[in-house]
């Protein structure tokens, strides 16, 4: 049995079957109280849980997260909201040095379970953009908590895994970078599960099988690449998507496998080109499957500029039409 | 309860640290040990803040006076402070298995305290009657993350109080460069935190401060600030030198908490100069044994290689807390 929900319901969803749960999970931010938070994710957390177990906080990132850091330590599984991705920035050092090190740097003495949810992207899952978010309220800086070792990053990129995803995590005894892509809150919506439905940490996803060649695609870019997978499959050209829904730990196996079948791969996120997490999979690719490979790998990534507010942002973000490009210049090397 | 000490008591303690802190100073001078952050003249911080908690109250230590405090929490004997000196004991900012509860500082100024926040709030939301005190220099006090912290300390009325140890220096800059405030102390105020100043060449009246402070903050009145005014007679570290000029650093090495408690307790007939001698020499003969002890223990050590090959299970379980994903059982690199 399912039930149809929007990403953003199955993150509420979530919230809710963890809480209850277990006592020891408390949400943590600004205005996730009676607002149910900026985007609304937790609407109505506050009124079933009351003030002890959804903690509002003042502006202060860098006070809220580290609050929630010594929350876990103290034993308690904290989920962090902040408001949109890009607002991390502000308070950085305690995701790089805190969070991500606890653990390590005590020998194993403090255990930090906190879940950090960043509403990131500006993608409407392939439906157009977000288009006033612009410079600094449409970025992805997942590959930054990929490089911090001691975090777990997942990207859920439909409402069956956003759920999953959000409940392992919360389980989870690392601290878990939960990546929730902003454009999807209202625009993909899918069945999930009823029951207690856990998308197990570290297992990417074949979201469509094909032979021709292997598109990853993170985020809002799995659903691009499904279209663009229907369209190509008009013309005889069968394309295989991979999910990998935790970046780490990265699920190798799945894409190696994938590319080991196709010979071909592109890969598509959000997130800017350069130093993206794109580089890190192909690197994977050349590390350990290079003998399969037809063609050079590609990515289709946003490009190396800031991100225009309005309609510009289509001329520096991917989506089809620069997927579709980059997946053919592949097929025909 | 902690029980109160006679100002012996204390007079033993921070001679103490002071011996045993004046040689690890000597020695990381000299180039036998790296690098050191003397505690000099610091003890006297360390040793109230110390005294004046429960085993299981919290102290997020700072590195000039951490070692003082865990001498007074009874974590660290007069020969295990010389060890950790060497580096054979795990240091001054780290939880020592089954020893008092510490928080670490992470080396990133001000980046600790938010943690502190979060103990403290787990104390609040599980009603236990503990406190948390996080100490950090002058210099720190600037940093935005410990103003994020008081202010939320404030709104929050959290059981945590801020120990500023004000030595009037920051590296090399001073007191009167960084701040237009005419006291740390005056800063309370805009967070609605009560605070004081203390002289810290002043040891019982220090630990009277802090015997005061936790018993109101323990008893529910809510954070606090505390500012200790004390000096630094020597370079910030052993190897960097000191910019200031012979005149303010004579002046610097004119207050000294141990030499003005050890006058006080002669003039007032408590102790004498011949007790006195007698007990440094007791104290000189530990710390020399112990330096012995652990120069031999060094000379067997074996230096770790650079091979590069841990497996990569074994790495992740440096890093994590979670179970060893299935991808990287057994995998070599
Ligand atoms: C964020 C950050 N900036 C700079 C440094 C380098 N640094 C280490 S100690 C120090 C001076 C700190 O002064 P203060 O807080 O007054 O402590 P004190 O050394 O006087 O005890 C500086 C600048 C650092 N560790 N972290
Ligand atoms: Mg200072």
């Amino acid at each position: 049995m399912s039930t149809k929900m929007s990403y953003i319901e199955a993150i509420r969803e979530a919230h809710i079957q963890e809480m209850q749960r277990d006592e020891s999970v408390l949400l943590m931010g600004i205005d996730v109280g009676p607002l149910g938070g900026l985007f609304g994710a937790t609407t109505g957390i506050f009124d079933k849980f009351g003030s002890e177990r959804v903690l509002e906080f003042p502006i202060s990132e860098t006070g809220y997260i580290g609050s929630g850091i010594g929350l876990a330590i103290e034993g308690f599984r904290p989920i962090i909201e902040i408001q949109m991705a890009d607002f991390v920035t502000v308070a950085l050092d305690q995701v790089m040095t805190v969070m991500s090190k606890e653990y390590a740097v005590t020998g194993g003495a403090n255990r930090v379970p906190a879940v950090l949810r960043l509403p990131f992207g500006a993608n409407l899952t392939g439906q157009g953009y977000m288009g006033g978010a612009g410079p600094a309220h449409s970025q992805s800086h997942e590959a930054w908590f990929c490089h911090s070792p001691g975090l777990v990053v997942v990207m859920p990129s439909n409402p069956a895994d956003a759920l999953g995803l959000l409940k392992a995590a919360v389980r989870s005894d690392d601290p878990v970078v939960y990546m929730e892509q902003k454009g999807m809150y209202r625009t993909s919506i899918g069945d999930v599960p009823d029951g207690d439905h856990v998308v197990e940490i570290g297992q990417a996803a074949v979201a469509r099988e094909g032979s021709d060649i292997t598109v990853v695609a993170m985020g809002a870019m799995v659903q691009v690449a499904l279209q663009l997978a229907d369209n190509l499959a008009l013309e005889g050209i069968s394309v295989e998507v991979v999910d990998p829904r935790t970046l780490v730990p990265l699920d190798e196996e799945t894409i190696l496998v994938s590319v080991r079948k196709t010979g071909r791969l592109v890969i598509t996120h959000e997130a800017h080109r350069t130093g993206g997490f794109g580089a890190e999979i192909a690197a994977v690719v050349a590390e350990k499957a290079h003998g399969s490979l037809q063609a050079p790998v590609k990515r289709c990534a946003a490009r190396d500029v800031a991100i225009p507010a309005g309609d510009a942002a289509l001329r520096v973000l991917p989506g089809l039409g620069s997927l579709t490009t980059t997946v053919r210049e592949v097929l025909a090397f | 309860m902690t029980k109160a000490l006679s100002p012996l008591e204390i007079y033993r303690l921070v001679l103490a640290s002071r011996l045993s802190e004046q040689r690890i100073t000597e020695l990381s001078k000299a180039g036998e040990l790296p690098g050191h952050h003397s505690g000099l003249n610091h003890e006297s911080v360390g040793i109230a803040v110390g005294s004046s908690v429960d085993f299981d109250d919290c102290v997020q230590t700072s590195y000039r006076s951490g070692a003082a405090v865990m001498h007074a929490r009874g974590g660290l004997t007069l020969r295990e402070l010389i060890l950790q000196g060497f580096g054979l004991l795990p240091g001054i900012r780290a939880q020592h298995p089954g020893g008092a509860r510490i928080l670490r500082s992470t080396g990133i100024l001000g980046g600790q305290v938010p943690t502190a926040v979060g103990v403290a709030l787990s104390y609040q939301l599980r009603r236990k009657p503990n406190v948390v005190i996080s100490v950090f220099g002058d210099g720190a006090s600037n940093e935005g993350a410990i103003h994020e912290c008081m202010n939320i300390a404030g709104v929050k009325r959290l059981p945590l109080i801020f120990v500023v140890e004000n030595n009037g220096i920051a590296l090399s800059t001073r007191g009167s460069d960084s701040t237009a405030a005419k006291t740390l102390a005056d800063r309370g105020a805009g967070y609605g935190i009560p605070a004081v100043t203390v002289d810290g060449g002043d040891a019982m009246a220090t630990y009277a401060a802090m015997t005061a402070a936790v018993a109101r903050t323990r008893s529910g009145g809510g954070p606090q600030i505390i500012e200790m005014k004390l000096t630094r007679p020597g370079e910030h570290a052993s190897v960097i030198p000191d910019v200031r000029s012979e005149q303010e650093v004579s002046d610097a090495r004119l207050v000294d908490a141990v030499a003005n408690l050890r006058n006080t307790l002669i003039n007032s007939g408590t102790w004498d100069a011949e007790s006195d001698a007698s007990l440094i020499k007791e104290f000189t003969e530990i710390v020399d044994a112990a330096v012995d002890e652990a120069r031999q223990r060094k000379a067997n050590l074996k230096p770790p290689t650079d091979d590069g090959l841990l497996p990569e299970a074994q790495v992740w379980r440096m890093a994590h807390a979670s179970d060893v994903p299935a991808a990287l059982q057994g995998a070599s690199r």
